[in-house]
């Protein structure tokens, strides 16, 4: 089932808003949730190229899954209860909630990009020229969702991610308490977390022992947490 | 668990034996195995410094000479007891920590995030939801002590 226009005089949707078949085989539920296709439009325009309604949960507890895609194709979810529908206050806050994580979901995207793009030759001149290679990774968090982020994998030449990767720098979480993002540094050496300042627009390390510091990720830094990391 | 780590990385022979939890499983399952339990130590110390930021902050508060300290009036004694349990009571996040007012408000905030984090971990949602937001041992260990150096708890 596919929304054409709104019950409130408005043309086309911008965003195509679609329902899985499980929906659309409760025709009751699917006409409630069509109604508020909408205030799902007007809440993530922009946010989202594509939305999916699906049906979900356990007989008699159902669970609806919203899933968006990004207008660079990236996708995120959230659940709503169905009685969550019947209160249109209610549904048009969390619906800017999820429209608010999505924006940040795809700033925090080319926040990792970036970082990925500046240590790429760092990790490549490490000791023994190890290959680098990106791969997909689902996170999963409260605010967004479901969403899927890039991580980055540090290999052997001629090896396998899966089988023999030497370090993989993996996206945490997006929402962190003090900071706007985290990437964790693993190796069989030991882990390593990088955090992400928004506002100053760069990477930290702080390191687990007092004094506190937060240290700026520099060449130099990276070379000697890479080490330790690797130092298996 | 950094030697564990080693040892397993390293792939001596023999070197894991049937007495370690480890034993038999493939390099990948100890992989995991030892992320995962680094992931909840890292978790279980956040709840063990949260643990001691409220109980220290609701010390303090009991302390104040608002609440005043214990008379030789029965009565008086008897309200300032009423008092001081009903205080125990007070939501630390929504209620206790507010009452600080000259602490930062976005540290306040912060320090807010890390109970509903120490909360989720505490109510064992772990494995089934996401934490509402991240946060790792170094960091909740500052903000917890910035919180009580700016709120005159503790002296830095």
């Amino acid at each position: 089932m596919q929304a054409g226009c709104s019950p409130h005089g408005r043309g086309v949707l911008a965003v195509q808003i679609t329902q899985d078949s499980t929906l659309q085989a409760d025709p009751v539920l699917a006409a409630t949730v069509a109604e508020k296709n909408w205030l799902l439009e007007t809440a993530i325009d922009g946010s989202a190229a594509e939305a999916t309604w699906e049906l979900n949960g356990e007989p008699g507890r159902p669970n609806l899954i919203l899933r968006v895609r990004d207008p660079e194709g990236y996708r995120s979810s959230a659940t709503f209860a169905p009685v969550e529908l019947k209160n249109e206050t209610g549904l048009t806050s969390r619906l800017g909630d999820l429209n608010e994580a999505l924006l940040r979901v795809a700033e925090w995207r080319k926040a990792v990009d970036t970082l990925f793009a500046r240590i790429r030759p760092w990790c490549e001149a490490l000791s023994g020229s190890p290959a680098v290679c990106k791969n997909i990774n689902l996170v999963r968090e409260e605010r967004s969702g479901e969403y899927l982020v890039r991580e980055l994998f540090v290999i052997p030449i001629g090896g396998d991610r899966l089988i023999d990767p030497l370090m993989v720098f993996t996206p945490v979480a997006a929402w962190v308490v003090g900071w706007d993002g985290r990437v964790d540094m693993t190796g069989p050496g030991d882990r390593y977390i990088l955090n992400y300042s928004r506002a100053a627009g760069a990477w930290y390390h702080v390191p687990n022992y007092l004094p506190y510091r937060q240290l700026p990720l520099t060449e130099t830094l990276f070379r000697e947490l890479a080490e330790a990391c690797l130092d298996g | 668990m950094r030697v564990t780590r080693r040892v397993i990385e390293a792939g001596i022979v023999g070197a894991v034996t049937d007495k370690h939890v480890f034993f038999a499983q493939t390099d990948q399952e100890k992989r995991d195995g030892l992320d995962w339990a680094q992931s909840e130590l890292d978790r279980l110390v956040i709840l063990g410094l949260t643990a001691i930021f409220e109980r220290t902050v609701r010390d303090y508060l009991g302390g104040l000479t608002v609440v005043g300290p214990a008379t030789r009036d029965t009565h008086l004694d008897r309200v300032r007891h009423e008092i001081l349990k009903d205080m125990e009571f007070w939501n630390i996040s929504s209620r206790v920590v507010d009452v600080f007012t000259k602490v930062d408000e976005a540290l306040r905030g912060q320090i807010k995030q890390i109970i509903a984090y120490r909360n989720w971990v505490a109510h064992g949602r772990t494995l089934i939801e996401p934490p509402p937001v991240n946060t790792n041992p170094a960091d909740a260990y500052q903000r917890l002590t910035d919180f009580l150096t700016q709120a005159g708890v503790v002296t830095p």
